[in-house]
């Protein structure tokens, strides 16, 4: 009788933990998502960083046909080759892997810290119970990350100009090109396609800034979010979180939009930047300080 | 224009000119250019990466703190699975009894 008692009590005991485990579980589920989410959001705005700057060391496509072309007009017009020369030839489209390997090196560095961060809730909802304070730890990095976004997102705006050096190079030829042309027709016929080149290249170049830039904010949400669900975590109920949560993405499918204003939402992202500056509880947390 | 801005600009222009000086020079001569080309592109890279990393803010110490925070997080969820295990195995037994 005592030994089934004993049982029944100990059995009640971590019956309870067990179920106020269980609700903590939805709210740790809602940030090992979110924290999912944060990461996708910021790897996909380094890959679109890691193209507008891949682009800027590229060199112009050319059919296999024109290289070759390339390859005879040079060796005709050489007198001698030597091992030197023929290197040239050999290795003549790896000029700009130096400068690629910098890109990659550089911007894998910073992915790192997405992936650490992710990766720190992969077993939340299973030890929710007893994980509370190492939550509340990882809120610095929700927010100092967060403000990484920002800074890159108003890095691409304001001062990085975007040049598609290969394509730049292509229209720069075909120009010279054009220019020797003695017959008038033609010239301008040649002028005209270059022209639209040049249209199309501004195009390309604005739309890959501007991809840059919002996906950059995308991700700055995704951390803002993870950053309140942390904050919120003793708080708020599992249907407030999840609350939250809903309401970010479906921010973030907005951001996604083609007619997005940039500049409007550069300066929502700013005056949250002022916020969290000026927060007394975030400012805490906060390691460096914000450009803008 | 921002220092860095025109700084970044002006390395860019450089970049195109001297791509296209070198594309249709004669091979002797692009032998001689290929080390300066080839330096200009690394720099141009370097130089957006580091303005780049001035946005930074996470340190490698801070990385390192986030693995000690995810040690702790997975040892809570071991902890609380024991729990459960445990709450099983009570519940299994006190039905037998």
């Amino acid at each position: 009788m005592r030994k089934r008692r004993i049982l029944s009590f100990n059995h009640l005991l971590i019956l309870l933990i067990v179920l106020i485990s269980g609700c903590n579980e939805e709210k740790a589920e809602a940030i090992k998502v979110s924290a999912e989410k944060f990461r996708i959001e910021a790897t996909s705005a380094l890959e679109k960083i890691n193209y507008l700057m891949s682009q800027s060391v590229s060199t112009p496509s050319e059919s296999n046909q024109t290289k070759l072309d390339n390859i005879v007009e040079l060796l005709i017009a050489e007198e001698t080759i030597n091992s030197e020369k023929l290197s040239e030839l050999i290795a003549a489209e790896d000029i700009n892997v130096g400068a690629l390997t910098i890109i990659d090196e550089g911007l894998q560095k910073i992915e790192r810290s997405y992936y650490q961060f992710e990766s720190m809730f992969r077993s939340l909802p299973r030890g929710s119970y007893f994980a509370k304070n190492a939550v509340a730890k990882a809120e610095k990095f929700a927010i100092n990350l967060t403000m990484e976004m920002i800074n890159f997102a108003n890095f691409i705006h304001s001062k990085y100009p975007v040049q598609f050096t290969g394509r730049r190079i292509s229209i720069l030829e075909k120009i010279n090109a054009a220019k020797s042309e003695t017959n008038p027709e033609l010239k301008k016929k040649y002028m005209k396609l270059i022209a639209e080149d040049i249209m199309l290249l501004r195009l390309d170049e604005r739309k890959a800034k501007e991809d840059a830039i919002l996906q950059c904010l995308k991700a700055a949400e995704a951390g803002k979010l993870v950053a309140n669900l942390i904050r919120d975590y003793g708080k708020l109920n599992a249907n407030d979180l999840l609350n939250s949560v809903s309401t970010s993405f479906g921010f973030i499918s907005e951001i996604s939009n083609q007619n997005q204003d940039v500049e409007n939402l550069i300066k929502k992202f700013d005056s949250l930047a002022t916020t969290i500056r000026e927060d007394p509880y975030w400012n805490t947390l906060l390691d460096e300080p914000i450009i803008q | 224009m921002d220092k860095d801005t025109e700084m970044l600009k002006k390395m860019g222009n450089a970049l195109v000119d001297l791509e296209v000086k070198y594309r249709s020079s004669s091979l002797s001569d692009r032998v001689a250019m290929r080390p300066v080309l080839q330096e200009l592109l690394e720099d141009y890279a370097a130089y957006q990466i580091r303005l780049l990393k001035e946005g930074v803010i996470t340190t490698d110490e801070e990385l390192q703190e986030m693995t000690e925070i995810r040690k702790e997080i997975d040892s809570a969820a071991k902890k609380q699975d024991l729990l459960k295990a445990i709450a099983r195995t009570t519940a299994f037994i006190a039905t037998k009894i």
